[in-house]
């Protein structure tokens, strides 16, 4: 699932803020994005059971904004909104929701990017992932 | 303001992140205040919480999750302030009774973890934590968390590196130096080096065929009580070509670099 932190239809307030810092060795900029990630990612139908997987990649920067040392980064994500018993008329009575494996990393193609893994059980959708990425860079 | 747990009472989970949470980091940018704060550490990671419900009883149980973040408080260093957050990162649920799932509050600071050394300290991320649900099939899988922390940091950094020709002239950041002369270097801290400890600085050189750094010069010590060390000669620079060469030496410690310059000549002294 590849997500663009600077289209509100795939991230609602994608922001950045660029703070300067005096070091760790070269770092001199703090960035810190924040944004709520609209993922929508559905589990399994009822029929087959189990739980689903994707890879989420949120682009941050693009290639050409995209610092050209990245230092290290530290990122937070979040379940932000789900629901769960989606389309099983019966009760409400198996789901499961994960976000994990966060971080914030410079992609092959040059770009910043978010990546986490996230799963869903039957009758459950991950509407959004809420996310805060911090990043040490040298400008 | 350290979370009020008096309520939080039915279990208590004690983590380490070293081994108890996925992707946990962090990192350290060097900060001007507020006040006396000079670093703020940033951490970030998933907990594994796991805490399922464990009865039927409709009653939601609430506790705690104390979570080392693996980051010792040396004498050197203050706690200054802390912000932080967490909130579920993965949660299920298996059967229709009523569910709860909450991290109420969450606090990061520092504490004494090691009861036979009171004057150990390192930082604790604490969280409230509640759930409810049908026995073992309801629960917190994981808690994601991100800890701001602000320390004031007394130890000295690394201020300066200096150069000049081996014995001649005083201490400069750039020096002319001919082909085949030796040459040798001067730190200094910003301070003097804490009782019971040493500073350490790597030395690099941009050219190292050229003006190579032998193995003893490599990693450097400043002893304690003292703000500067200095090295004896260091092996003689070359310069093979027909044009002036310019050479960085970088010398680094606790993640900061500083440099200097060899300016190097054709022509032999």
């Amino acid at each position: 699932m590849a997500l663009n932190a600077n289209n509100p239809d795939d991230v609602k307030e994608g922001k950045m803020l660029k703070l300067n810092i005096k070091g760790p060795g070269d770092a001199n900029r703090l960035l810190i994005f924040t944004g709520t990630a609209v993922t929508n990612f559905k589990g399994p139908d009822e029929s087959i059971g189990g739980t689903r997987t994707a890879l989420l990649t949120v682009t941050l920067l693009d290639a050409t904004q995209a610092p050209q040392e990245f230092i290290r980064s530290a990122t937070f994500a979040t379940i932000a909104a789900e629901s769960s018993g989606a389309g099983d008329p019966s009760a409400n009575d198996e789901w499961f929701f994960d976000v994990s494996d966060v971080e914030t990393v410079k992609d092959f193609d040059g770009s910043l990017a978010l990546k986490a893994t996230l799963s869903t059980g039957i009758d459950s959708i991950l509407l959004r992932v809420a996310y805060q990425a911090n990043v040490l860079i040298h400008e | 303001m350290a979370c009020d747990l008096s309520q939080y009472t039915d279990f208590q989970i004690n983590l380490d992140a070293s081994k108890d949470a996925v992707n946990a980091t962090h990192i350290e940018a060097f900060v001007d205040g507020p006040g006396d704060a000079n670093r703020l550490l940033i951490f970030t990671g998933s907990a594994n919480v796991n805490r399922e419900s464990d009865n039927d009883d409709d009653l939601v149980r609430r506790g705690t999750v104390r979570l080392k973040l693996n980051f010792p408080l040396s004498s050197a260093i203050t706690f200054v302030d802390a912000a932080t957050n967490a909130s579920l990162g993965s949660i299920f649920n298996r059967d229709d009774d009523d569910t709860t799932y909450a991290i109420d509050c969450v606090s990061t600071q520092p504490e004494n973890t090691d009861p036979n050394n009171p004057q150990q300290s390192e930082l604790v991320l604490t969280a409230a934590v509640a759930v409810q649900g049908g026995e073992n099939d309801a629960g917190i899988n994981r808690m994601a968390y991100q800890a701001n922390v602000l320390l004031r940091d007394t130890e000295p950094e690394l201020q300066s590196v200096l150069v000049r020709q081996a014995g001649v002239g005083n201490f400069v950041p750039e020096v002319l130096l001919f082909s085949g002369d030796k040459w040798e270097y001067l730190f200094t801290l910003t301070g003097p080096v804490p009782v019971g400890q040493f500073f350490t600085v790597t030395l690099q050189s941009s050219d190292p065929q050229d003006a190579p750094i032998d193995i003893l010069h490599v990693i450097n010590e400043v002893p304690a009580g003292q703000i500067s060390a200095g090295s004896g000669p260091v092996d003689p620079v070359v310069n093979r070509g027909n044009l002036p060469l310019k050479v960085t030496i970088t010398g680094t410690g606790k993640g900061v670099s500083k440099t200097a310059i060899l300016d190097i000549a054709t022509i032999p002294r």
